[in-house]
């Protein structure tokens, strides 16, 4: 938190904090109440309503997205520790209507049913290729360790990872 | 046919398909009621008993009316004449009313311009609080004086289909189902080996992702109340909300939202009512969503079971009697668990040839909170005392495992405990290729004895391997408690000759929409991408019980097959009057209706239906309806309680590390017959998920309470199955085709559950020789259980 408040912030006035980023390569100004979470800033202030909200305690991985390439739970992370970086979302893996191959994979594989994990899973498994493009079956297990998922049994989940891996 | 620059994809019935609704959640874009938002929308949060069981003394909400941004705050006082809810026994007030009975009771809801300001007024609300005498176990509560949970119960109204085993007499006993077949003393007598014991099942959570969520609106204009939100029985929140209101039902429109994740736990109204009641007040649309926290203590948990069996056996290992006592801690309600007292009863004999059967099945108020249903409905629960059992009795008649399950398998022309003649003409009977089909692929023989050796001999020190089979079935539909279940559907043929199918099912998650569009392909030839599900609401849909009792496959299924061959029929009687043939020789393919023999003298469906509307003045659709047969069950328990039988039977085998305690399923198998599987990666996903929910339930879950609090109602402190928790998953499917069902296929989503706790539990007996027969498995358990048995044989009860 110390390390992100450096130069380029502005109109820090003790609550409230001028923001920069790029959200799914889009540049987003805005200022932020320095409680609000990085979860509530893209569902309620800018309509991304793909990661959800489900535990609200950073244990079941439902509102994971990618700050910097990295995954985070956004119901626990503070939308101003994003300034000066980018985040990107399960919005924005689709180009022009075609689905990223990783969602592609969750589609063709059945790795989803109620869909509410999905697009948590589907962004750690963009951090899980990005380290490791040919995962074994105990990394796959290992990344997914902290998205819950109540419905698949998380069978069809490993075999989309790995048909994902194979087409990336 | 649909715009679209790709070829048509032809997914009739057994192809192996993506859902049709798969990219809206892989995008992220579709929109769940927790993601609604609408134009001047309001955040309800509820104000809950800090003590239960208490009367309430003083409830004094104006400090929180005068908080900023808050626009109303509702209790009993505001709604004089809202009525008790419940769905069996009538019992509970949705604002509390004078007294409070668990903490789970709401005593005021607050709206507010956004949720931290609406928590912040529930925080300004006085409530005084005389704490009363309370009743917080089955004990408890059937202890002589215990302190009473309704003492005006016999006032309450019941459901007639209840009345029956509803239990007017003072005291927590709610209700009483009795079940007798045959002749228990005389077969106990006859019985060359009985074996029984005492088993416990605990509280657990569904643990939806989404949690319960609703926005309502309100129309003072209309009067109509629109609600949006996460429910798998949308008819169900309909009707409860129109008694709760007093409106009638053509005033309150369920849209049916995507649903993220139900298992039996989304079938009770929660939010909906206080959104209703709040935008009424307020004239502005109000959401509600609970909080993981509220998900484990305000929405009902899978029922606990305590379980007292005795299996009888001759020499052969045919079993002679089963003899049941089954008590159901129902909280200090009783909605849907005075229902899964039935349904326990009736499936405690499991898909055994059991001559004598006796069970009684009783629910008891507690000040806990309520409990209800869940995936399986009792199965789980009563399957895991007479699969343990099964087991002892091979092990004292020198039988293995499979060998006693094959032996008692239900046979064609069988009649099970409620007097309903297993009839192949009218369902399926194959629970012998089910059982042998499971013990084959599971090699489980083999394994059985390659581990007894090797643990009689020098097994590796520390760790411990054992296998297990269960087997069980599902009655599809739910015995006929509320009359005879009716599916129905429309099939909606538009101008450009694609179809739009109409239908009440609710797709949880369980990909219904698209198994349904399978049927529609099937029956009209159509390809994919002519055939679209219409957006939901009650208004626009035939009624529908909903996602529950595994009846959605087949009622509704059947249904779009009806539907769908009856608007073929219009289509050919259209046609034939346009190429001036005989209806007979017209077949339909392809959107196509032709000449059989001659295919060249076609029609395309779009010109059919646009002659049928522009020359006829018709609006060509298709109906269909598919009545269910059962009938109700008597003061014996006799009846036709189901339509039809789903089988599985399942192989676990597991390691113990006799350091820590700790199980660790290394595979499990669950060969299961499916009549059909309309869409094989359809019916794979929902076993995979049964099975993987039935380890947690097995080894994992239980949501604790201690003096009717829940002590671990949070993510962290509830331990769901993780992917590093997973098994080798295998699922083997047998199509024995139901004579009935819609292409021989039936409902799967709760059978793949209830066999698992209980294979697991064999595997872990197995493995160290001591049985375990309270849920959860835990490695405290298994610990205790060792040092109980100091290395030996013999039998551990569970904490």
């Amino acid at each position: 938190m110390i390390r992100a408040a450096g130069a380029g912030w502005e109109g820090t006035d003790g609550h409230t904090v001028t923001i920069e980023a790029r959200v799914n390569g889009r540049r987003v100004r805005a200022a932020v109440p320095t409680h609000r979470t990085l979860l509530d800033f893209l569902r309620e202030d800018l309509a991304l309503t793909a990661a959800k909200r489900a535990c609200d305690v950073q244990v079941c991985g439902a509102c994971t997205v990618l700050v910097d390439g990295l995954p985070v739970s956004a119901c626990t992370y503070l939308a101003f520790e994003i300034n000066g970086k980018s985040v990107e979302t399960c919005e924005g893996l689709a180009r022009q209507g075609t689905l990223h191959p990783i969602q592609q994979a969750f589609v063709d594989a059945g790795a989803l049913q109620c869909g509410y994990c999905t697009p948590g899973m589907i962004m750690i498994t963009k951090a899980l290729l990005a380290d490791h493009p040919r995962p074994s079956v105990d990394q796959i297990k290992e990344y997914l360790h902290g998205n819950i998922c109540r419905c698949t049994g998380y069978k069809k989940i490993l075999d989309a990872v790995l048909a994902a891996a194979e087409a990336e | 046919m649909a715009v679209s620059r790709r070829p048509p994809v032809s997914t009739p019935v057994g192809v192996r398909t993506p859902r049709l609704d798969a990219a809206a959640f892989a995008t992220g874009r579709a929109s769940f009621s927790t993601d609604m938002g609408l134009p001047g929308m309001l955040h309800c949060r509820l104000l809950y008993a800090e003590h239960a069981p208490a009367r309430l003394a003083e409830v004094d909400v104006s400090e929180a009316l005068r908080l900023p941004g808050v626009e109303a705050v509702v209790t009993a006082a505001d709604v004089p004449s809202m009525p008790r809810a419940g769905t069996s026994i009538s019992a509970r007030h949705l604002f509390a009313r004078g007294e409070v009975r668990c903490i789970g009771d709401v005593i005021a809801a607050v709206a507010a311009v956004d949720v931290e300001t609406a928590q912040r007024a529930t925080e300004l609300i006085r409530v005084g609080y005389d704490p009363r005498p309370a009743a917080y176990t089955l004990e408890a509560a059937l202890a002589p004086g215990a302190p009473l949970v309704h003492p005006g119960k016999a006032g309450y109204p019941v459901a007639s289909w209840m009345r029956r085993w509803f239990v007017e007499a003072p005291g927590n006993e709610a209700t009483h189902f009795r079940l007798v077949k045959g002749d228990i003393a005389a077969a106990r007598a006859r019985s060359h080996a009985v074996v029984r014991d005492r088993f416990r099942t605990q509280r657990i959570e569904h643990f939806s992702m989404e949690p319960h969520a609703a926005v309502a609106e309100h129309d003072p204009a209309t009067g109509r109340v629109t609600v949006w939100c996460s429910t798998g029985k949308p008819f169900r929140t309909q009707l409860q909300l129109a008694e709760l209101l007093q409106v009638s039902l053509n005033h309150v429109t369920v849209v049916f939202a995507p649903t993220g994740g139900d298992f039996g736990g989304k079938g009770e109204v929660t939010v909906e009512p206080y959104c209703a009641v709040l935008a009424m007040r307020t004239g502005r649309p109000v959401k509600c969503v609970y909080s993981r926290e509220e998900e484990f203590f305000a929405a009902t948990c899978k029922t606990p079971f305590d379980i007292d069996l005795a299996l009888g056996f001759d020499r052969d290992g045919l079993l002679l009697f089963a003899d049941g006592e089954l008590w159901l801690d129902t909280g200090a309600y009783n909605s849907m668990s005075a229902m899964i007292s039935v349904y326990a009863a009736i499936h405690l004999e499991g898909p055994y040839a059991v001559p004598n059967v006796a069970v009684r099945s009783r629910c008891a108020f507690t000040h806990n909170t309520m409990s209800g249903s869940f995936r399986g409905f009792g199965n789980p629960q009563v399957s895991f005392a007479r699969e343990a059992l099964l087991d002892e009795g091979a092990a004292r008649l020198g039988l293995d495992p499979a060998e006693i399950r094959l032996r008692n398998a239900w046979r064609p022309g069988w009649t099970n405990c409620t007097g309903q003649v297993l009839d192949p003409a009218k369902h399926s009977v194959h629970v012998r290729e089910v059982i042998a089909a499971a013990a084959d692929a599971g090699e489980f023989r083999a394994r059985w004895r390659t581990l007894r050796e090797a643990r009689q001999g020098t097994a590796q020190p520390g760790r411990r391997r054992g296998i297990g089979i269960a087997a069980a079935h599902h009655g599809l539909g739910g015995p006929a408690l509320h009359g005879t279940d009716t599916g129905a559907a429309f099939l909606k043929a538009n101008p450009d000759g694609t179809v739009t199918l109409i239908t009440g099912a609710a797709d949880v998650g369980q990909g219904i929409d698209t198994a349904l569009s399978q049927v529609v392909a099937e029956a009209l030839g159509l390809p994919r991408e002519a055939i679209a599900i219409a957006p939901k609401t009650t208004d626009g849909v035939p009624q529908d019980l909903g996602a529950s009792a595994s009846r959605t496959t087949y009622f509704v299924g059947n249904a779009v097959r009806a539907a769908s061959l009856d608007l073929r029929q219009k289509l050919i009687t259209v046609a034939a009057e346009m190429l001036e043939a005989d209806r007979q020789d017209l077949d339909c393919a392809a959107g196509k209706v032709f000449v059989r023999g001659a295919p060249a003298r076609a029609l395309a469906f779009a010109d059919v239906v646009h002659y049928a509307m522009r020359r006829r003045g018709e609006q060509p659709f298709g109906q269909g309806v598919h009545q269910g047969r059962t009938t109700e069950l008597d003061e014996r328990g006799q009846g036709n309680a189901n339509n039809t039988f789903e089988y599985s039977c399942q192989v676990a085998e597991v390691e113990i590390d006799t350091g820590t305690g700790e199980v660790r399923v290394l595979r499990l198998l669950n060969a299961q017959d499916v009549g059909r599987a309309l869409n094989p990666l359809i019916v794979e996903g929902q076993m995979e998920g049964g099975m993987v929910m039935g380890l947690g339930f097995a080894l994992l879950e239980e949501v604790v309470c201690e003096e009717g609090r829940v002590l671990n109602p949070f993510a962290f402190d509830y331990r769901t199955p993780r992917a590093g928790d997973m098994p080798e998953l295998r699922t083997v499917l047998l199509e024995h085709h139901d004579p009935v069902g819609p292409y021989g296929a039936k409902g799967v989503g709760e059978i793949c559950m209830n066999p698992t706790a209980a294979a697991i539990a064999n595997a872990v007996a197995d493995a160290i020789g001591v049985r375990i027969t309270s849920l959860p498995i835990t490695p405290e358990r298994v610990l205790a259980a060792l040092q109980a048995a100091g290395g030996a044989r013999g039998s551990a009860k569970g904490a």
